[in-house]
């Protein structure tokens, strides 16, 4: 019992301590799995200049959002698009001025092999018999899976070839399905497929409403918070994103 | 005729032994762990020797070039405490040894041995309702419907209530002698060595340490235990 | 609501059940009658995905079912189509992932099976198989019981494996751990809850079932009455 009550006596400990050093050196932040790699080296460049420590958890957004309405320790979130972020404004989880939008995504499609099916030129190749899985973001959960479903139908093959669809829990693992040979093609956003080995073509950008992604300033924020959050708003900051493929929203 | 002349490697002794033993009532004392049950799994094929001989009937068991499988020796093996299979009941537990087609052709010898043990009216109990004395009836019956050529009995009577005892051993007399089986049991009880045996030996470590014939088995130099 | 998932659950539970028996009752007996050599390192291996994550079991079948793998295009050459995304695959996910929980309350029990009533059956002319299917399982039938019954609870509780390679298509590969997963990033928390009671009781009912059925066919000791 003793050894009980000191063991449940050292985790709160720990865990208060965690907590504690969360908030004076490293600012915790949610990432959905298509902005990760920007993510990642935006937050270096701030690391260098302001000496303040990122720590980055990333998943799907809706995930991200239900960890962060069950008191999460996560101080800005980078959603993958504006509707996680304003349920979180009407519940009055954001910071004064917290909200703003970092990017516009783009949908690609992609293949691990080259020139080996017809060309990546429209999306009607998808019909092609070789092609037997099309991985895609689960569009219920993930904005990008979304868009995937929408051009899909738009240019008149989704009744064709939703059979031949697959399910990722986030862009990531819709990425990882093909990437690891199990899908042949996968739907995602550029940021995703890029510096990947394989091929990607651009999809139609009025084939889909277009994906505006917000970031959000929580309310527990710390000063070095605000200060990463600011920072994201830099034509630095910018300019990761631009390389990664995003446009200007 | 049966040889059993076997070496055997065991943990804390060797065995050693050499018996000749005819159609008769062989008892085998001596303190626990001496190497009696061991002796009897031998003879069974439950147990490999190094060395030696097994022959019952003119059948070698083992030598050198042989070791048939427990399943090929037509042995009546009944080993220490209940193995009665406790989800069967008596009557399957006796035709447990036997096709259909031989439980049919065999169908006189079973009422036989229904009626000498005195358990036709066990046949549809299941064996945790059974007492010791029962049990062992269904343990013997179960071991004689396949005509053993042997019957190894490993304490058949430590379990059995004194009342019933006499019973039991009246019944393994008359197997050897109306039936011709011969009979290896062990047991720890002198008087049982007494009344029993036409022949007794008493293993120590693995070797026989002393012998005794018919009428002189209670001068039997008892190593105490 | 839409309780398809449920239905998938139950099938690959049972599907995976009925596979995980078959091949779990002869790795069991080996484990627990024959001696060999390296019987320690297939003791561990058979034990793995208790200790492994099933993300890591899920990753290794993934890349295992994949075009990349040889495996991956054996299956693909004989079938025409992957193991991953499949109800199939799933099925083979789950017998790996569940093995050692259908294995070891049968190598238990085998072990613990009484050695006199072996050796009394094989005395009686039984030959090793019918030993095994007229001794060996019944006296042990407990722990088979015990280890199907794991097995279906196992596979019903899976979520890691199956996320790793499911690729929730309904109606195929999407059952209730991953419909409620996604219910709850669809911020559908009321349907969510829903469905984790509905699982919980299903689980409930279920596991008292076998329980129930357990006690049934337990069999009074063999010792004598005195």
């Amino acid at each position: 019992m003793k050894l009980l009550a000191s063991v449940i006596c050292a985790s709160f400990l720990l865990a208060s301590g965690g907590v504690a050093w969360g908030k004076d050196k490293t600012i915790g932040i949610a990432v959905s799995s298509n902005a990760l790699e920007p993510a990642k080296e935006i937050s270096l460049l701030f690391e260098k200049s302001s000496g303040v420590s990122i720590s980055i958890s990333s998943g799907s957004s809706g995930k991200l959002y239900a960890q962060i309405r069950q008191g999460a320790p996560f101080q800005v979130f980078l959603a993958a698009d504006d509707t996680y972020t304003a349920m979180l404004e009407t519940e009055g989880l954001i910071a004064a001025d917290g909200r703003f939008k970092y990017a516009k995504g783009k949908l690609v499609i992609w293949r691990k092999t080259q020139n080996k099916h017809a060309p990546l030129k429209d999306l009607s190749f998808l019909k092609d018999p070789a092609i037997k899985r099309i991985a895609i973001a689960n569009p219920d959960t993930a904005p990008y899976g979304r868009a995937a479903i929408e051009a899909l139908k738009k240019s008149g093959i989704f009744d064709e070839i939703k059979g031949k669809l697959v399910y990722g829990e986030s862009v990531a693992q819709a990425f990882g399905f093909a990437a690891t040979g199990n899908a042949d093609v996968s739907m995602v956003p550029l940021s995703v497929v890029y510096r990947k080995h394989g091929e990607y073509s651009v999809v139609r950008d009025d084939y889909y409403s277009p994906i505006v992604q917000e970031a959000v300033l929580l309310k527990n924020a710390s000063q070095e918070a605000k200060e990463f959050f600011e920072f994201l708003k830099t034509n630095e900051a910018a300019d990761v994103f631009k390389k990664y493929g995003y446009l200007k929203p | 005729m049966i040889l059993i002349d076997f070496r055997k490697k065991l943990k804390t002794f060797d065995m050693d032994v050499s018996l000749r033993l005819g159609r008769e009532i062989t008892v085998l004392t001596g303190p626990n762990g001496s190497g009696k049950s061991t002796l009897l799994r031998v003879v069974a094929g439950l147990v490999k020797p190094d060395s030696g001989v097994i022959a019952v009937n003119g059948v070698t068991y083992f030598d050198e070039k042989t070791n048939l499988p427990p399943e090929e020796r037509k042995t009546g093996y009944i080993p220490h405490g209940n193995s009665l299979f406790p989800w069967l009941t008596v009557e399957e537990n006796v035709l447990f040894g036997l096709t259909k087609a031989l439980a049919l052709q065999e169908e006189q010898w079973i009422q036989e041995l229904y009626s000498k043990l005195d358990m036709a009216h066990l046949k549809k109990r299941y064996p945790g309702t059974l007492s010791g004395g029962e049990a062992q009836k269904a343990l013997l019956g179960r071991a004689l419907v396949r005509r053993p050529k042997i019957l190894l009995l490993d304490e058949p009577l430590s379990a059995v209530d004194m009342a019933a005892r006499p019973r039991i051993r009246l019944f393994i007399k008359e197997v050897q002698k109306d039936w011709g089986i011969p009979v290896i049991m062990v047991t720890h009880d002198q008087a049982e060595a007494h009344t029993m045996g036409d022949r007794a030996f008493e293993l120590f470590e693995g070797a026989i340490a002393a012998v005794a014939k018919r009428g002189r088995i209670i001068k039997l130099p008892m190593v105490s235990y | 609501m839409d309780w398809q998932p449920f239905y998938i659950s139950f099938k690959l539970a049972l599907v995976a059940t009925f596979f995980l028996v078959l091949l779990a009752l002869p790795v069991a007996y080996a484990l627990a009658f024959r001696n060999f050599r390296g019987k320690p390192l297939a003791e561990a291996f058979f034990a793995l995905p208790i200790v492994l994550p099933p993300t890591v079991l899920g990753f290794f079948v993934l890349v295992a079912a994949g075009n990349l793998s040889p495996v991956g295009r054996w299956y693909h050459e004989i079938f025409g189509t992957t193991l991953a995304f499949s109800f199939e695959g799933l099925v083979v996910a789950s017998v790996l992932y569940s093995f050692p929980f259908a294995v070891q309350p049968m190598q238990n029990a085998f072990e613990n099976v009484d050695k006199n009533l072996i050796d009394a059956a094989r005395t009686l002319g039984c030959s090793e198989w019918r030993n095994f299917l007229g001794v060996i399982l019944p006296a042990g039938r407990r722990g088979v019981v015990t280890g199907a019954m794991l097995s279906f609870a196992h596979t019903v509780g899976e979520f890691g494996v199956v996320l790793m390679v499911g690729g929730s298509i309904p109606g195929e590969t999407k059952v209730a751990s991953i419909a409620i997963y996604e219910k709850v990033e669809m911020v559908q928390y009321k349907e969510a809850a829903i469905m984790a009671a509905a699982l919980l009781a299903f689980s409930f009912v279920a596991l008292s079932f076998v329980y129930y059925i357990n006690k049934k066919t337990s069999v009074p000791s063999a010792t004598f009455v005195k």
